[in-house]
């Protein structure tokens, strides 16, 4: 380590030294320009020390604790934007930039950033690209893999690779950025990223509808599904997880219930009528009123063909509150949840093994454990938050549900600690694990980057 | 020549009658779509399950015989190509649809389907399976994913790479792994996104889950006609830049128009020249304003006159067109090679003049008919492949092309592959420590290199 230390690129951490499950590193690297942190991680590969990479450290508890923490890599000041293309929908930036500042400035060109929901906190572009975190309207917006064009990296011999480039379409070698995506910096550390923006919707409006039952809330989502609408997201909210959205729970005319949230974008006269035609599905699993969360006041759902459904008569018309605050508040939901539950984990299924899960849910929980969940119905994902004393037999009871006819999965977000036992942040590696292994080794000879923090101890 | 024990070891697997190594057989093997090269192979496999492909390869990996997959031979970059001899394995009788699951979206497929086949199998339902290259009709969805296949209406709604959403592979060493899977965040690296477009250099798809899509309720089909490319090219731009994101947004030009009008009559106006062929779709609700929105931006960026199709069958008639372009461009010349540089799209005018620049100084004409939203170009460079010369100024004037694509912020590539075409301008593109790193990636599944030798990869200090 003293040779590490001795060079000019790693210094001893501050005040502010990262920690990983309690064990400090011994030198960060704080990069400021791309070369300097190739040459920083060459020399670290000379030495064959573990390097872990952070930026604003938002994200950190994902995955297993790493096999060895040596070295870090900080990304924080490495934030230029590096090129802005609005003509072509591109931005290019450095792996610190934050996702709020690639948002603020791609608004105002009235383009979306179509990744990241942590764009209202912190986080930083490369963090969101490592940890494959996907904007909330993944049903319109994809998963981050479909808005990446090109990614730049430093490998762990500190060679600096870039795949990909600034055009949507390109199969020109192979998609080696990838493999990236969601790697929890196991094979390299990103250091840059072309992204695709999107066109800004012409409107955009969302509808709550208070439901009965769980068991009504998911069939109504899945209903919405299988219908020709098209929903930038469609989710079902459990009754505990509203209390974590408190502007949007004031609202709601039952905000002891589970609700089916709907959201639509596009032009106003489609998301009007989308907003009418998803109220009509709701049926009598609905409760009886709905609040429509609509960009002006006179921009009311399209009910004509529903003028006798009770549910138009309680109409709550919100466009005070508005489409920012809300998305806000479900961004923030997670880091808002952490002082109430005591671990959260994300959860991916098929679309038909929802409805199962939702019960599942809502059934194993009981005196001693206490659950709140979001359901985004559209694409098969959600996350749910526990506590209590039975926390963690709840969480391997929906692994396995995940898991079975190994079509999903359910990974842990944060609380890995509160945990009364082990839970492997991952679950069951996938059949193709050995390939993963082999990439790995292919990339990572030495198996310096972030050790055993991936599936399978990758 | 394949050692007689070899073959007795294929037959054994196959039956006879399925392996084929008589010269007179193997010269329909020689070609796929890319004209400009041919090579035979040494024999060629019909399989018809995934095991029939496992076996295959491990006969393959102990003789160490190159293995290349084919379904209906209409790769545009030689990737079909048994270019150091080996084993063709032809997936064209793995064409059966497995499963139909609507409740998930998804069709189960074997590789050796048509693409037309896996949407015609659904109509009825309301679905469709969305990529849909012009060779729809021909191509297999193995193929498709081997390449990263596109097409028009993947400027709406992604290509390959975003509607399947998991793939059975039988690796060179004979394992047969699933790749992605039912939930749409399968666990570890991304390693369908990393297969589709290896050009069946990291094993070969023997079976697919593909995401399908609901048929959209409504469609408005227009067509623009232009004074120059150029103003054609600004109206693209304009278009993606207003916030509209039609289906489709093809380009044709003048001569491309000529031969489409001989052949086809799509009521293009044959003294255009240019037109451009765009397709909004999805709910009916703001259709119509989308549509003029369209309309007048065409205008204000000078076209001179756009239709809106008015009945289904002048919709068809109009795609008809397009789908028919390359076929229609056989009638200037007796052969073309297809280029398939992307760029972004506000770089389109001086892209498409440097591509006209560079005809000229080859003595070559060109023909455009591509997929301007997405800014990849199809500049199809007409020869005859009897005159040499010719031909060796066709494959200069397709690097040139490459490299001005390069130069203008692209790449040398949007959907068709690397094969054997591109292999050489990939050092355009990628620095020797990143086609290392792809060497290395290859080597992960690949390590005693046997499948799709000589694609995609130059040599590199890795693999030297």
């Amino acid at each position: 380590m003293t040779t590490i230390l001795r060079t000019s690129r790693w210094t001893a951490p501050g005040s502010r030294a990262l920690e990983i499950d309690g064990v400090g590193i011994d030198a960060v690297h704080h990069a400021t320009d791309c070369d300097e942190l190739s040459l920083a991680m060459a020399e670290a590969f000379m030495v064959g020390s573990s390097v872990i990479a952070f930026g604003e450290s938002t994200r950190m508890e994902l995955g297993n604790p790493p096999a060895r923490v040596e070295l870090a890599v900080c990304l924080s000041r490495l934030r230029a934007i590096v090129d802005y293309d609005p003509g072509n929908l591109v931005v290019k930036a450095q792996a610190g930039a934050k996702l709020r500042d690639l948002r603020e400035l791609a608004a105002g060109d009235s383009l979306v950033l179509p990744v990241g929901r942590a764009a209202t906190q912190r986080g930083t572009l490369g963090g969101c690209l490592a940890t494959n975190d996907h904007h909330l309207m993944r049903s319109l917006y994809g998963r981050v893999k479909d808005s990446v064009l090109g990614i730049t990296a430093a490998l762990a011999n500190g060679d600096r690779v870039h795949f990909g480039g600034r055009v949507v379409k390109n199969v020109s070698g192979y998609d080696v950025g990838k493999l990236f995506l969601g790697s929890l910096g196991t094979l390299g550390v990103i250091i840059e990223c072309e992204l695709r923006l999107r066109p800004a919707p012409l409107a955009e409006a969302a509808l709550l509808v208070p439901m009965r039952s769980s068991e009504g809330a998911a069939d109504t989502a899945m209903r919405i599904g299988d219908s020709p609408l098209a929903p930038a997201a469609l989710q079902i909210i459990s009754a505990s997880y509203l209390t974590l959205l408190p502007r949007l729970q004031s609202l709601v005319p039952y905000p002891n219930r589970p609700a089916v949230l709907t959201l639509f974008e596009g032009h106003g006269k489609a998301v009007a009528r989308q907003l009418g035609e998803a109220l009509g599905l709701c049926g009598d699993r609905a409760i009886g009123g709905h609040l429509a969360i609509v960009p002006e006041a006179d921009h009311r759902p399209d009910v004509r063909a529903k003028t006798t459904d009770k549910l138009a008569q309680y109409t709550e018309l919100q466009h005070e509150y508005g489409h920012v605050a809300l998305m806000r508040e479900l961004e923030e939901a997670l880091q808002t949840a952490k002082g109430t539950f005591d671990c959260a984990a994300a959860f991916s299924v098929s679309l038909s093994a929802v409805e199962p899960l939702v019960a599942l849910l809502e059934e194993a929980a009981g005196d001693d454990v206490a659950a709140a969940y979001r359901v985004d119905c559209g694409v098969g994902t959600g996350e749910i938050l526990v506590r209590g004393r039975g926390s963690l037999a709840y969480l391997r009871r929906v692994r396995a549900a995940c898991e079975a006819g190994s079509s999903g999965n359910l990974t842990l977000l944060w609380g890995r600690r509160a945990l009364d036992g082990d839970f492997d942040a991952w679950g069951t590696p996938p059949g193709s694990f050995g390939l993963l292994r082999r990439i790995k080794t292919q990339m990572d000879p030495k198996n310096m980057m972030s050790p055993g923090r991936h599936v399978g101890g990758i | 020549m394949i050692a007689p024990d070899v073959l007795a070891e294929l037959s054994a697997i196959v039956g006879d009658e399925d392996v084929l190594s008589a010269d007179t057989q193997l010269c329909a093997y020689e070609y796929d779509a890319y004209m400009l090269r041919s090579a035979r192979p040494d024999v060629v496999v019909f399989v018809s399950s995934t095991q029939e492909v496992a076996s295959v390869f491990e006969v393959a990996r102990r003789r160490q015989l190159p293995v290349i997959a084919r379904g209906s031979g209409t790769n545009l970059s030689g990737g079909a190509l048994a270019v150091r001899g080996g084993i063709v394995i032809e997936l064209a009788r793995m064409n059966r649809v497995l499963a139909i699951d609507l409740p998930n979206h998804t069709v189960l497929v074997e590789a050796g389907i048509l693409n037309a086949d896996v949407s015609a199998a659904i109509d009825d339902l309301g679905f469709r399976y969305v990529p849909d290259p012009s060779s729809a009709g021909a191509c297999t969805i193995g193929g498709n994913i081997a390449e990263g296949a596109g097409g028009p209406r993947c400027f709406k709604y992604g290509a390959t790479s975003n509607h399947v959403l998991g793939a059975e592979v039988v690796l060179p060493d004979g394992d047969v792994v699933w790749l992605g899977g039912k939930g749409c965040d399968p666990l570890g690296y991304d390693l369908l996104g990393l297969f589709i477009g290896s050009e069946g250099t990291l094993g070969i798809c023997t079976r697919a889950l593909l995401h399908i899509m609901r048929k959209p309720i409504a469609v408005r089909t227009l067509l623009s006609a232009f004074e120059s490319l150029d103003a054609a090219s600004i109206a693209v731009s304009s278009i993606v830049r207003a916030g509209i994101v039609p289906a489709t947004l093809e380009m044709i030009d003048h001569q491309t128009i000529q031969a489409v009008e001989e052949s086809a009559a799509a009521g293009y106006p044959r003294d255009a020249a240019a037109v451009l062929l765009v397709e909004v779709d999805g709910l009916p609700y703001g259709l119509d304003e989308a549509t003029e929105r369209i309309v007048a931006i065409c205008r204000e960026c000078g076209a001179r006159e756009t239709r809106v199709a008015q009945s289904e069958r002048e919709r068809e008639a109009l795609w008809r067109g397009r789908r028919g372009a390359f076929g229609a461009v056989s009638r200037l010349a007796p052969n073309y090679l297809v280029t398939d540089g992307s760029v972004p799209p506000t770089r389109l005018p001086e892209t498409l003049r440097g591509v006209g620049r560079i005809g000229e100084a080859f003595g070559l004409r060109i023909c455009n008919v591509f997929h301007a939203g997405d800014g990849n170009l199809h500049p199809l460079l007409l020869f005859d492949s009897r005159d040499s010369e010719q031909v060796r100024r066709v494959e200069q004037a397709s690097m040139e092309i490459m490299r001005l694509c390069v130069a203008m912020g692209g790449t040398i590539s949007g959907e068709h592959g690397v094969g054997i075409e591109k292999i050489e301008a990939m050092s355009t593109v990628f620095t020797e420590p990143e086609l290392a790193a792809q060497e290395r990636v290859r080597r992960a599944f690949d390590p005693t290199g046997i499948a799709n030798p000589g694609k995609v990869l130059p040599l590199t200090s890795v693999a030297r």
